[in-house]
């Protein structure tokens, strides 16, 4: 009980200085140990091998080829999807009045002449869709008494 | 008595007088600004994409006229009518608020492409009825829809303006065989393009507003959108953005310096004889090009500036087209007076503005050839213009 005691007031007593090559040196000795102790743990001769177990069984065979088969659909779907909404990058769609700017029809210009600010008028007059056509007085009519 | 309502007529009569004289300009058709009537003419022409393929193959020779084209430039007719009558206003004024500096919107010009395509087409379909001055009013409203668009206007603005003067070189050439013995359609095409002549879009004007224009963004606050666009369209690296970005007041000041001496160079450049000016613009551009990878502070001018020198090149053709027109309006107009084409060019026509001399004048089995003694450097072309005679 005496040397217990002894401990316990000598351990309250001493003074802890942590510097930072002391907390490597700890901290490479624990990895290690893990390390060592994990190898161990996995060694194959312990290890139960769950692939033959599964082969050994055609039910769960089955069960693993539909489950891979579904990972690799979702996965590939949601790659697919990401492609698609992911912006480009240096390509930012501009919009239709961005795309009618002195300075953008500038750099049009200097890309292919007259012909490429003829394709990016194009671009721009497509997005902004179809103009109204005629008005006649009767829709007006129409409107008005609607209000 | 009788004086009193002797005034009261004479002032009820002065009242109407004054009323019908200030509600006059109200309803005077065309309006003096052009711009107007080329807006509504956008607005009212139909839009259909099968029609223009067909209208833009009709221009470039690769489609005859029928029935089903007839009828949509009948359809037409009301916006065709808008665009000729736009071009007896005295100006035009798009409304344009040019302190928005590069950021200006002009959508005006896309519709009127289209447009200028349509009134083309109808000049051919003139043509083939024999409605000769009609099929001519129709490419001078094409002549003077350029002038409209490109004076006044940016570097973009001047250009449209000259694609439509273009259009309308080759519309005239087209019909002026089927009018080689009709002396009177002749004199007055000969006062049209006179009129026209005069009006013409001037580079020097056009390169001094737009540069003007792009000056503007040459200022820290308002780099950033010129930036913005030239990543935009892959014309500068983002770490060349970056680095422009992030810089000071005094970067932009020395930036504006290098800008405003470089534009003044250029306009200067352009006022000299043809083989000079394009050699100096192409010198000029050099200089810009090298300055660029060494002088910090010419590189946001090497980023707003055009090749002026093809700019200038295109100029220089459109104005040498509408000269050789001239010239042979008057060979046309010897031809219609002798029965025959004279052996030479008449003194004191205007010339080939590539050499600054007059066209090299040889006659052949159709007609005669107009031929530039100048070449055009940028594309090491000598240019022809044939012209047949009606046998």
């Amino acid at each position: 009980m005496r040397l217990t005691e002894d401990i316990e007031k000598r351990i309250k007593n001493v003074k802890i200085v942590i510097d930072s090559e002391s907390n490597k040196r700890v901290f490479s000795n624990i990895l290690q140990a893990f390390r060592k102790s994990t190898a161990k743990d996995l060694a194959p001769t312990d290890q139960p091998n769950i692939w033959r177990m599964i082969f050994r069984n055609p039910l769960t065979e089955l069960a693993a080829a539909a489950v891979i088969i579904i990972a690799v659909s979702f996965f590939s779907i949601h790659q697919d999807q990401d492609k698609q909404e992911r912006p480009r990058i240096g390509k930012v769609k501009q919009s239709p009045a961005e795309m009618m700017t002195a300075m953008s029809l500038k750099i049009a210009y200097r890309k292919g002449g007259i012909e490429a600010v003829e394709e990016q008028y194009n671009k721009a007059f497509k997005q902004l869709g179809p103009r109204p056509g005629s008005l006649s007085a009767k829709q007006i009519f129409a409107e008005s008494n609607g209000i | 008595m009788k004086t009193m309502s002797k005034n009261k007529i004479t002032r009820t009569t002065c009242v109407i007088l004054m009323v019908m004289a200030s509600a006059w300009p109200a309803l005077a058709y065309p309006p003096d600004n052009a711009a107007v009537l080329y807006y509504r003419a956008s607005l009212t022409y139909h839009v259909n994409d099968a029609m223009t393929d067909k209208v833009n193959d009709i221009v470039k020779g690769k489609a005859e006229i029928d029935d089903e084209i007839r009828e949509y430039v009948k359809e037409n007719r009301h916006a065709i009518k808008y665009f000729v009558d736009a071009g007896e206003a005295s100006h035009c004024d798009w409304g344009l608020d040019y302190s928005e500096g590069m950021e200006l919107q002009m959508p005006q010009f896309a519709p009127l492409r289209t447009l200028a395509r349509i009134v083309m087409v109808r000049t051919k379909i003139s043509t083939k009825s024999a409605d000769y001055n009609e099929a001519l009013d129709l490419c001078l409203s094409l002549h003077k829809a350029g002038s409209h668009i490109g004076g006044d206007g940016v570097l973009i603005s001047y250009l449209v303006g000259l694609s439509f003067n273009a259009l309308a070189n080759q519309g005239i050439m087209d019909i002026l065989p089927h009018i080689s013995d009709n002396p009177e359609i002749l004199i007055r095409l000969r006062g049209q393009v006179f009129e026209v002549s005069g009006k013409l879009p001037s580079l020097t004007a056009s390169l001094n507003r737009d540069m003007s224009v792009c000056g503007q963004h040459i200022d820290k606050e308002k780099a950033a959108y010129i930036l913005d666009e030239l990543l935009l369209g892959e014309q500068i690296s983002k770490e060349k953005a970056r680095i422009i970005r992030q810089a000071d007041e005094n970067f932009f000041k020395a930036s504006k310096e290098y800008y405003l001496s470089h534009q003044a160079a250029l306009l200067t450049a352009i006022e000299l004889p043809y083989p000079e000016s394009y050699e100096q613009l192409v010198r000029l551009g050099e200089k810009l090009g090298s300055d660029s990878k060494d002088n910090p502070n010419a590189m946001l001018t090497s980023l707003i500036v055009p090749a002026i020198d093809r700019v200038f090149c295109l100029d220089v053709k459109s104005k040498t087209h509408f000269n050789a027109i001239k010239t042979a309006i008057e060979v046309y107009l010897i031809k219609a007076r002798t029965g025959k084409l004279p052996d030479a060019l008449p003194a004191g026509l205007p010339g080939d503005l590539f050499s600054g001399k007059a066209f090299k004048y040889e006659k052949n089995a159709d007609g005669f050839i107009l031929s530039c003694q100048g070449k055009d450097l940028s594309k090491d072309k000598i240019y022809e213009y044939e012209f047949k005679v009606k046998k």
